[in-house]
């Protein structure tokens, strides 16, 4: 907690000093009002189509620095993790190609591609380009009326109000390759679905249907972000994904919008996202993790209500069943695999609340709390029954929306493992921006499932152009 | 009651240029014919100092009813922006919050916004956020400093507007302008050339409206410029142009609904 005040601090005195940029004495004038007219070449002002197309490049280079311990992975992969260690910069090439169209006031299509490789692990061959090319939102829309919309596609359908704890948003995978590196809302990966949607402006009611599994976007076994990292100090090597559930999921929500709030209800049928440990196995002769995706009926409240400068938020779900790891699994099960239990369903609460201040120049203050409560625990769980998690920061921008900073803490786990963010961009032009990051992990106290990936720190430079 | 710098048209009158008392100008000026809808394309043209330039194409729909008025945003370039969406409902009902929401295409996702801070940048530019939604004309003192001063050929009442002595501590906290130097047409009661007198930095902004002319009998500019300047150094520039302006058109309500926000209409 007095760490969380220093970084409290850390933020006000940040914000401080840019304010502090933009303000100084100087004597009003008169002014000479030929000098400032603006002049318009002729043909400035266009009248829009109503088809396009927009491109993107992004050339990301990341410099990590964290000291990582390899000593108690397993000799396979301490070689991978090695070269891992210290300090290394690798850089990624990034593309999206993304279609819109209008056909008459029913039909409107969209399509969009994403592009991307790390250039320093393998050459770019046309296998590779193959397996870095995905489509990304894709969907044709057609809309009979003005109140009621189907779209069938690859989809994202978000749900609920929290930024930085998303609870209720479980329709779509996240990508956690470069978990906390990219930005929370940037991680959801479209599914193929179908989604209706009616609003009348007073309510409005969508029903998601998923088709055809799809799990959250994981790292290479053994990498920095590896979720599976504590139990590969075993001595196992592979993963196993049950990936075979077709069986539909569906998501059905409900919202009222007032002057100046909105509710709604939201309950569902989904996936696990992430997989679950289930044991071990054998596969190729060699041992294996097995995990699989459970499914977990789920309903939630989520609101948002907004006075002057203040926006208040909050989301509330409860799961019927959630899978919870258990410690020292693989001590356990070598000494009796009969009766070794890789986890445990229990019910679960969870519920965020978060609050948005604008009333300070340009500027955006935000906090959020999230706090998980199992119905059911046990001594050997890796998760508390009790978990808090806290995410407070800020966003500024200057004028042209040149430059913005952002500056983010997250704590996790009780508060015994954060993340600290600060990143800022700078456009060159309406076309060009650099972008800055820097992360860096810490865990106070070394029973937190956090504490493998406290030297997960690093800086990361983007330069992004825009067709 | 409001006026804004923002609005595109003014009311013609027959024989507006009579010796006028301050109250009464002000009321013709609050009381400009804007439409019940409208529907326009903007160009928005941004200049910092160094003379960098940067254009932002939206499309914008606007509804006044009874208790509120509504208005929706379609950025449609540059890229970075594009697709993005904004929905703003204005009660008439001055005890209720306005809703504010914003549509991000990359996520497919609209969220609720709270009310920025009134003087804060409007996307960037020279225009804040007061001068979009206007003021209420009841909050300032008047008074006419000149009777006569021509702009473009035009005879304009020279009027000056500052924050009344009960209301001073909120407006300046809500609009950040501690003076404001407006010229009004003498021929059809619009804002043509403004000066604001900002409390902080001692800075000074310059707003005009260039090239009146009418629609449906609608006045209306063709652009509306807003120069921030600190001691004769023009600091920033900003200049939206209208195009393919339409009033009174049939416009849904379902227009101004979050879901509408996901698919930009065509004009």
């Amino acid at each position: 907690v007095r760490f969380l005040y220093s970084k409290v601090a850390l933020l006000i005195a940040l914000q401080f000093a840019y304010s502090q940029a933009y303000s100084q004495d100087d004597d009003l004038d008169e002014f000479d009002w030929d000098d400032v007219r603006i002049e318009v070449e002729s043909g400035t002002t266009q009248s829009p189509n109503n088809d396009s197309w927009d491109f993107t490049f992004n050339i990301r280079s990341n410099y990590d620095y964290g000291d990582r311990d390899a000593n108690n992975i397993n000799s396979q992969l301490q070689g991978d993790i090695a070269n891992e260690d210290e300090h290394e910069a690798d850089v990624d090439i990034a593309a999206s190609l993304h279609w819109s169209q209008r056909f008459g006031n029913k039909f409107q299509a969209r399509f969009g591609f994403e592009f991307d490789h790390e250039i320093s692990s393998e050459e770019l061959t046309s296998d590779t380009i193959g397996e870095s090319i995905r489509l990304d939102q894709a969907f044709i829309q057609y809309q009979p009326v003005n109140q009621l919309a189907l779209r069938a596609g690859n989809l994202v359908l978000p749900f609920g109000t929290a930024d930085a704890f998303r609870i209720l948003d479980r329709f779509n995978p996240q990508d956690d390759r470069n978990w906390s590196l990219e930005d929370t809302n940037t991680r959801r990966v479209p599914v193929p679905a179908l989604h209706l949607n009616f609003d009348n402006t007073k309510f409005r009611a969508q029903l998601g249907v998923g088709i055809g599994f799809r799990s959250n976007r994981l790292p290479e076994p053994g990498d920095e972000y590896d979720q599976f990292l504590v139990d590969r100090e075993s001595a196992l090597l592979h993963e196993q994904n049950d990936v075979n559930q077709y069986r539909p999921e569906w998501v059905l929500s409900g919202q009222y919008f007032g002057k100046g709030f909105d509710i709604s209800l939201v309950l569902g049928d989904t996936f696990s996202r992430a997989p679950v440990l289930r044991g071990i196995g054998v596969e190729d002769a060699q041992v294996a993790l097995e995990t699989y995706f459970p499914r977990s009926l789920f309903g939630g409240v989520s609101g948002s209500f907004s006075k002057n400068s203040w926006l208040l938020r909050s989301d509330v779900v409860w799961l019927k069943n959630k899978s919870i790891f258990l410690n020292n699994y693989f001590e356990n099960v070598f000494a009796n695999p009969a009766l070794a239990e890789s986890n445990f369903s229990t019910q679960t609460v969870e519920a965020t609340t978060g609050v948005e201040f604008t009333g300070i120049s340009n500027t955006l203050i935000f906090g959020e709390v999230h706090h998980a409560y199992l119905a059911d625990h046990e001594d050997s769980a890796r998760q508390d029954r009790n978990t808090t998690g806290l995410a407070i920061g800020f966003t500024t921008t200057a004028m042209s929306e040149k430059l913005s900073l952002t500056a983010r803490v997250i704590e996790l786990a009780n508060l015994t493992g954060h993340i600290s963010q600060i990143s800022a961009h700078y456009r060159l032009s309406d076309r060009s921006l650099v972008r800055f990051k820097w992360l860096e992990f810490n865990a106070s106290d070394d029973s937190s499932f956090f504490y493998d990936y406290r030297n997960n720190d690093k800086a990361l430079l983007e330069y992004e152009f825009i067709l | 009651m409001k006026i804004s710098i923002f609005c595109v048209t003014a009311l013609a009158l027959l024989n507006p240029a009579f010796a006028a008392d301050i109250d009464t100008i002000m009321n013709e000026v609050e009381q400009r014919e804007e439409g019940v809808t409208s529907k326009l394309n903007m160009t928005m043209i941004l200049e910092d100092k160094r003379g960098n330039v940067k254009k932002r194409l939206l499309r914008s729909y606007t509804k006044n009813q009874a208790d509120a008025e509504s208005m929706s945003m379609y950025f449609l370039s540059p890229g970075n922006v594009k697709g993005s969406a904004f929905l703003s409902v204005n009660y008439a009902d001055e005890t209720k919050s306005d809703d504010k929401w914003l549509y991000l295409p990359a996520l497919n996702r609209t969220r609720r916004v709270s009310q920025s801070n009134e003087s804060d940048s409007f996307m960037g530019s020279d225009f804040s956020y007061s001068d979009i939604t206007g003021v209420d004309i009841n909050d300032w003192d008047y008074e006419i400093v000149k009777e006569t001063d021509e702009v473009d050929g035009h005879d304009c009442w020279v009027i000056d507007s500052t924050p009344k002595a009960e209301n001073r501590k909120r407006l300046l906290a809500e609009t950040g302008y501690e003076k404001r130097r407006i010229w009004v047409r003498k021929d059809n009661y619009y804002v043509v050339r403004g000066q604001y007198f900002l409390a902080k930095g001692k800075k000074m902004k310059l707003m005009q409206a260039r090239d009146l002319h009418q629609i449906d009998g609608i006045w209306t500019a063709k652009s509306i410029s807003m120069v921030t300047v600190k001691k004769k150094n023009i600091l920033h520039k900003s200049l939206i142009e209208f195009s393919d302006v339409i009033y009174n058109s049939e416009v849904p309500d379902t227009l101004f609904s979050t879901s509408a926000l996901t698919a930009e209409p065509s004009l």
